[in-house]
């Protein structure tokens, strides 16, 4: 019989001819940007942070002004064409804060979660992985930090310490980590009793070795989850210690200080009020988007 | 075939737990020679495992103690019976040295063994580079031989474990096992996980590598079908002890204690017609609890006036067939010491 060519053969033939040579990767990672690909919201939140992170980068040339720009004669104009956010009591334009504003809140509140993980994962990783009366040390004494609410100890560091961004890094770092810490030790607890790591143990890996190559890369989906979010809470945190005049002082223009600086005008010019309190949501919103993503995309059995 | 790489004498490992002891191993010997393989065959619960962990110094901590024996790997003794600390700690260091080189492991389940986010040849690398001195490259080119070797096409050195099958990540965890040459391999169950005819593939590749790397195999099963297989002796373990231990002749052609007679009429066999499969009755004494004589007598249909209430030691059947069973005692033999309780008194 002779063998028919369907137009479906030759659709498959093609597909087929467009994969040779192609070798089929699939790590684990890239799995999970698959995964990650499909939900929209998740991606919505990513692309609201690359644009944010993009303007921070480029503030210099989207500002139409200075940070601190004071021109009293166009003092608390509503939004118009020529200033789309309005300006504040000493007519400076609000675009531009809010712009420069972003060089603030996004890398304060990374560096704060980067600090925060950094120390609670190093204790964690030794309680995780020592196990018994280590652990109950370790564990102990974070509690003893975790027993004091963070904000309040944040507010208590950095009175002590003074106004300043790095006394503010240091508080805001130190009073989330013991909750960070207890994050990780979960997640390395989880993967320690998995069958390869017992194997890395009968070839003869070392501790260190069995925690840094073994342990934390199977751990690290719960991990990135937390750090997301984490990221949003430090720089709501940020926001509400600079509210309270305890983090970055004006003229500085975060957003947390300048909600705080115009709260009087509530009443009078509320539009100053209406754009920061807006970005912190905005960039609350996206973090809190993409972390819900990631959740789903690195642990697909959790949905 | 007559140097011992491997040789366990009298080894005793308790876990002490909460709840009390647990006699895991009881006073079990045997020993390997070079490209000899031993299989230790009983039920689940019978501390096949437990001796697997021994001798690969991976007992779990706190609860897991040798309390007494050795475990002699090429004449010098690898166990530490010693409590203290720092005896301990420096046996975890010689032991993570030989760990991978000179003893490996095959663990049951090929589907967890290997690490998820790892490339498998990295993973086969890493072994390799932890234990010689080689460069990078010599040690992925190594890893690479050694996938060909298992049959495993060297071009999937990049590709990680969840796009193989249980059977060819069963063959990676062997090229793992044998990536450094070593003088023992233990095998727990290696077979267990696979289906039937993959079994047969993994045993036929295990028999074939340790004829190539000359090594002394420790094939522990339940299947007495893969210790006919591949096994040159073969032990029957139960309560932690060596019931019965023999050449595979032996084993097969004699079967002596009860037990083994049992385990030998559970099997379907062709030649026999028979209507259900016999079953051994009752569970195995609880190793928190063993009882002060024949751990099997509760089970045992041959229980007799001879099964005096007290422990049975080994007896020699045959020159190299050993049997715990006072069936087996020669005519002239007599409990020397101690009656019931003796074993409580020893204590």
């Amino acid at each position: 019989m002779a063998k028919l060519y369907t137009p479906a053969m030759a659709a498959i033939d093609k597909k087929k001819a467009r994969l040779k040579g192609k070798v089929q990767k699939s790590s684990p990672g890239r799995e999970a940007w698959k995964r990650l690909r499909r939900n929209k919201l998740a991606i919505a939140g990513l692309v609201i942070l690359i644009i944010l992170v993009l303007i921070a980068v480029f503030a210099p040339f989207i500002a139409p002004e200075g940070i601190d720009n004071q021109v009293l004669t166009r003092r608390l104009q509503p939004p118009s064409s020529e200033h789309i956010m309005g300006t504040d009591e000493f007519g400076r334009d609000i675009f531009s804060r809010i712009i420069y504003g972003t060089q603030i809140s996004f890398p304060v509140g990374l560096i704060c979660t980067v600090i925060a993980f950094a120390l609670g994962g190093v204790l964690a990783s030794i309680a995780a992985f020592k196990g018994g009366r280590v652990d109950n040390v370790i564990m102990r004494f974070m509690d003893i930090f975790q027993s004091i609410p963070p904000l309040l100890f944040a507010i208590a560091i950095a009175a002590s310490l003074g106004n300043g961004i790095v006394n503010l890094v240091l508080a805001i770092s130190l009073s989330t980590m013991p909750a960070r810490s207890r994050v990780i030790r979960a997640a390395i607890l989880t993967v320690k009793s998995n069958d390869y790591i017992e194997s890395a143990r009968a070839i003869g890996a070392s501790s260190t070795r069995q925690l840094l190559k073994y342990m934390l890369p199977n751990a690290m989906g719960p991990i990135l989850t937390a750090f997301t979010f984490s990221v949003a809470t430090a720089i709501l945190t940020v926001s509400s210690m600079s509210y309270i005049g305890l983090g970055i002082t004006p003229p500085t223009p975060e957003w947390g200080s300048m909600l705080s600086s115009s709260k009087a005008l509530l009443r009078t010019a509320p539009y100053t009020l209406y754009f920061p309190g807006l970005m912190i949501m905005i960039t609350v919103l996206a973090l809190n988007l993409f972390g819900d993503g990631l959740r789903d995309a690195l642990d697909p059995r959790l949905k | 075939m007559s140097d011992k790489v491997l040789e366990v004498k009298n080894l005793i490992v308790h876990y002490e737990t909460d709840d009390g002891v647990a006699e895991a191993v009881n006073d079990i010997s045997f020993s390997i020679g070079a490209g000899e393989t031993v299989g230790l065959v009983g039920e689940t619960g019978a501390g096949k495992t437990t001796i697997a962990l021994t001798i690969m110094g991976l007992l779990p901590r706190p609860a897991g103690h040798v309390i007494s024996g050795e475990i002699l790997l090429d004449g010098k003794n690898i166990v530490e019976t010693s409590r203290s600390r720092f005896r301990q700690r420096q046996n975890d260091r010689m032991m993570r040295k030989l760990r991978g080189n000179d003893i490996s492991m095959i663990f049951q389940d090929p589907m967890s063994a290997l690490n998820p986010v790892l490339p498998v040849g990295e993973q086969i690398a890493e072994v390799i580079s932890l234990h010689n001195k080689v460069s990078k490259a010599e040690a992925v080119k190594r890893a690479m031989e050694m996938m060909e070797l298992v049959g495993i096409s060297a071009e999937r050195y990049k590709n990680y474990p969840h796009e193989f099958s249980g059977g060819m990540k069963q063959r990676i965890v062997i090229a793992i096992a044998l990536a450094c040459n070593p003088r023992v391999l233990i095998a727990d169950e290696p077979t267990t996980a696979l289906d039937v005819t993959i079994q047969a593939q993994v045993l036929q590749l295990m028999n074939g590598l340790k004829q190539k790397f000359n090594t002394a195999l420790l094939m522990i099963t339940h299947d007495l079908g893969v210790v006919a297989d591949i096994c040159d002796k073969c032990g029957v373990v139960y309560a932690g002890q060596m019931v019965e231990y023999g050449t595979i002749e032996h084993i097969f052609n004699n079967p002596s204690h009860p037990y083994t007679k049992a385990l030998f009429n559970a099997l379907p066999s062709l030649d026999k017609d028979v209507e259900r499969l016999e079953s051994i009755p009752g569970l195995m004494s609880d190793p928190m609890a063993l009882p002060p004589d024949c751990s099997f007598r509760e089970r045992c249909n041959a229980k007799c006036d001879k099964c005096i209430p007290k422990d049975p030691p080994l007896f020699e059947l045959e020159p190299g067939h050993f049997v715990r069973c006072y069936h087996f005692a020669p005519s002239d033999w007599e409990v020397t010491s101690g009656t019931a309780g003796e074993k409580e008194a020893s204590k």
